[in-house]
């Protein structure tokens, strides 16, 4: 397991964490405020313990094969976001729109900011995983 | 200039162009109706669109072969287009929250005009960075840096 794989395990955990966190404080009956804040430090808990994390030095740190999953992981998962973000807009405007509501609150416009964000930082972790595992599977000298 | 770039250079061309056009409509609109309906004009941005259609006329090349760099290209100039296009979205979605009161209401249209405008964001970046790259490279000597 190298530095990337290992860090993306640890944003996964703490992202896990982190849910488990803020349903227990959900239930608990604390403020959506709090909730969010809770979900900021624990999840930006995992990124400052990933960020600590070494290379090994008998492997090479980021050669072109490292290079090219991260651009497919980043290309894979912001397209994921991409189509969160559309489904939302399109479902809240269905949902609206067929029961005759002309308007809506503000606020929807500031909330329509995190589907895409948690998906985008979510899906990146397990592409990557996944994408590091099946390039695993290749024998050396092999197309991915 | 290869098939991308040419593409690229359609969709930078017909989205400016749908731009200024509806700039153009905008301010009409605001000195005969006057605003927020004038802000409605930009909705012929969406025009910028047919830039995609490009594909059908500029024909493939079946002797190019597309190799490593391409795709570090592709994959670069799609990161770059969602970079752009979720950042816009997340700076027009405060703008307006800050500009209107924090209890006022908006007109549910807005939302999937918000995905049109990510749209046309994300495709013009994206075009932007094939350009950009491309011509960087070309620059290069054979075997050079990318």
């Amino acid at each position: 397991m190298n530095r990337i794989q290992k860090m993306a395990w640890t944003h996964l955990i703490s992202f896990l964490i982190s849910g488990v966190v803020v349903f227990t404080m959900y239930l608990a009956g604390f403020q959506a405020a709090v909730l969010m804040l809770a979900f900021g430090l624990c999840g930006t808990a995992g990124y400052v313990v990933s960020s600590t994390f070494k290379n090994n030095p008998n492997m090479v740190p980021f050669d072109e094969r490292d290079r090219f999953i991260e651009l497919k992981a980043n290309r894979i998962c912001f397209g994921f976001s991409f189509a969160v973000f559309v489904i939302v807009c399109l479902s809240l405007w269905v949902y609206y729109h067929f029961r005759g509501i002309d308007t809506i609150s503000i606020d929807i416009l500031t909330v329509l900011i995190w589907p895409p964000f948690i998906a985008q930082i979510f899906s990146h972790d397990i592409i990557l995983l996944v994408l590091y595992r099946n390039d695993r599977a290749l024998s050396q000298g092999e197309m991915s | 200039m290869n098939r991308i770039t040419k593409q690229s250079w359609i969709m930078v061309l017909s989205i400016s162009i749908a731009f200024f056009a509806s700039c153009i409509v905008v301010a009409y609109w605001a000195a005969s109706k006057g605003f927020p309906e004038a802000w409605h004009g930009f909705i012929f941005t969406c025009f910028g669109g047919a830039g995609y259609f490009a594909c059908l006329f500029v024909k493939k090349d079946k002797s190019l072969i597309v190799d490593e760099r391409d795709l570090a290209i592709k994959a670069l100039a799609k990161n770059n287009g969602f970079i752009a296009s979720y950042l816009s979205f997340c700076f027009l979605a405060l703008g307006i929250f800050i500009y209107k009161k924090p209890s006022s209401l908006i007109n549910v249209n807005i939302l999937p005009m918000c995905v049109c405008l990510v749209g046309i964001i994300f495709a013009f970046v994206e075009s932007l960075t094939y350009i950009i790259e491309y011509g960087k490279d070309s620059k290069l000597p054979e075997g050079g840096i990318v």
